[in-house]
């Protein structure tokens, strides 16, 4: 990367977004250039970055549903031109509900048309358990994915939750579970040890137990937990069970140890490798 | 004796969620637009019991804010007419598929008023054209109403939304799958029911 400027990666903010400067720090954390672009500023100011992420909120105050006001946003006309050139497109929790509800992801299977709107993001529900709920959960990171490349074959990750609407859900029957097997679901649910069991391994009811999916592509995830509130090891609580939540207590009253990468990290560096970041500047920018 | 009871509640002040939806159709649909959007809550009751039920239930929520918060709230117990009348007025009339009917109302009202209660909650989007698009109206409602495109529609998601498009009538009960059969057998499977 020397003499190369980092890779610029656009935070796209829209009104009720609150989660941009953590996404932003977690980026610049991976070698990356985070670049905040704000709803009141032209849409072309979007076009040419490296790749975008719509970061998590409550964007248009989640009114006619969690992100559907912003799905019709002109600048989304702009990522899904540059989604549809492969460049990655990211959108974390309420960033998700916006992909899905514009149709970036996961497209249309049939046809491969983007923009047609083929699955939903609907209200928490699992075993009479509705609506909001925030909690650490445990995703399996399933390798194929360029969102995935830092971890570890099939590595377990713990990451926090924390939505009302987060059920991927289709109408017809099975679509998610063909598109787990399409290897569109890079991030699912699981158990520490296992296979997801219900609530509350599976938090929401998410069909296949998906927490993050694609585009037939790969290059456009929606996600649902928040890796950027866990990309550094004091993000991790003490009492969280498994080897992240051993690490952590390991660390603690060691500044150095407390401030490394925590298990969020993974995906902003995933991220940061897949735009040609070396793994040793991307060590140096934590 | 068994009846329906249909109880609206809308905002007394401007609905944000509504003056949002009708910016947004604006973008997606220009002069197709509705000129007025409105949003209510929609509670549908079935009540199983002896006498007037909905008479009752009228005079009971007078007392209560179990439905509405009177401070915010209009509530108005429906009865067979459009809550919005005109010709050209729709009403997209939506629920959650597979949505959970509220045990705790229902336990509530039993208590209050006698009776086995069923209690079900969707949204109604009314959406006004002028007169002189009469004719346009059901072609701009469904139009307005699914989101099946990022460029088009908005109100119902029905990847994980029903609904019904009601043009110049009403229905009780309105939500879709009051039986509560399979939805998406129901539906046929893209969902919609109309």
């Amino acid at each position: 990367m020397i003499g190369r400027a980092r890779p610029r990666v656009a935070v796209v903010r829209l009104p009720g977004m609150n989660c941009e400067d953590e996404t932003a720090r977690a980026l610049e954390s991976s070698g990356l250039s985070a670049v905040p672009i704000a709803w009141d500023e032209e849409p072309r100011a979007l076009a040419g970055h490296d790749a975008y992420v719509l970061p998590g909120g409550f964007s248009y105050q989640d009114r006619v549903r969690a992100g559907a006001i912003a799905a019709k946003d002109p600048r989304l006309d702009v990522l899904a031109h540059e989604a549809a050139r492969g460049v990655p497109v990211l959108g974390i929790c309420n960033g998700a509900q916006i992909l899905v509800e514009a149709g970036l992801v996961p497209g249309d299977a049939r046809s491969g048309e983007e923009g047609t709107v083929a699955l939903a993001l609907a209200t928490n529900r699992l075993e009479r358990r509705e609506g909001y709920y925030a909690a650490w959960v445990v995703l399996e990171a399933r390798a194929g994915s360029l969102w995935t490349e830092a971890y570890g074959p099939n590595e377990r990750v713990p990451l926090p939750m924390a939505h009302g609407e987060g059920r991927f859900t289709a109408c017809a029957p099975g679509t998610l579970a063909r598109l787990a097997d399409a290897g569109q679901v890079p991030f699912a649910y699981v158990a520490q040890e296992g296979p997801a069991r219900g609530w509350p391994d599976n938090p929401n009811g998410a069909e296949a137990d998906a927490a993050g999916v694609t585009n037939a592509r790969g290059n456009v995830l929606a996600l649902m937990p928040h890796p950027e509130r866990a990309d550094r090891l004091f993000h991790v609580p003490e009492d969280l069970a498994g080897p992240w939540g051993e690490r952590r207590r390991g660390a603690r009253g060691d500044a150095s140890r407390i401030q490394g990468a925590g298990p969020g990290h993974g995906l902003f560096l995933s991220l940061a490798w897949h735009l040609g970041v070396s793994p040793r500047v991307a060590v140096e920018a934590q | 004796m068994s009846e329906w009871i249909q109880l609206w509640v809308e905002r007394q002040a401007l609905d944000p969620a509504a003056s949002t939806a009708s910016a947004a159709l604006q973008l997606l649909l220009g002069r197709d637009a509705p000129v007025r959007v409105g949003r209510a809550d929609l509670w549908e009751l079935h009540c199983q019991g002896e006498g007037d039920a909905a008479g009752r239930f009228e005079t009971w929520l007078r007392g209560s804010n179990l439905f509405l918060n009177p401070n915010r709230d209009r509530g108005v117990v429906l009865g067979t007419v459009a809550p919005v009348p005109g010709p050209s007025v729709a009403s997209v009339v939506t629920i959650e598929r597979g949505a959970i009917d509220s045990r705790a109302h229902a336990l509530t009202l039993g208590h209050a008023l006698g009776g086995a209660w069923r209690v079900r909650r969707g949204t109604v989007w009314t959406l006004v054209w002028p007169a002189e698009r009469l004719a346009d109206v059901p072609a701009l409602a469904e139009k307005a109403a699914w989101a099946r495109r990022r460029s088009s529609g908005l109100l119902v998601n029905a990847e994980s939304q029903d609904a019904v498009v009601l043009v110049g009538t009403w229905a009780n009960p309105a939500l879709p799958n009051a039986d509560g059969a399979d939805d998406k057998a129901k539906a046929g499977g893209d969902g919609r029911v109309a």
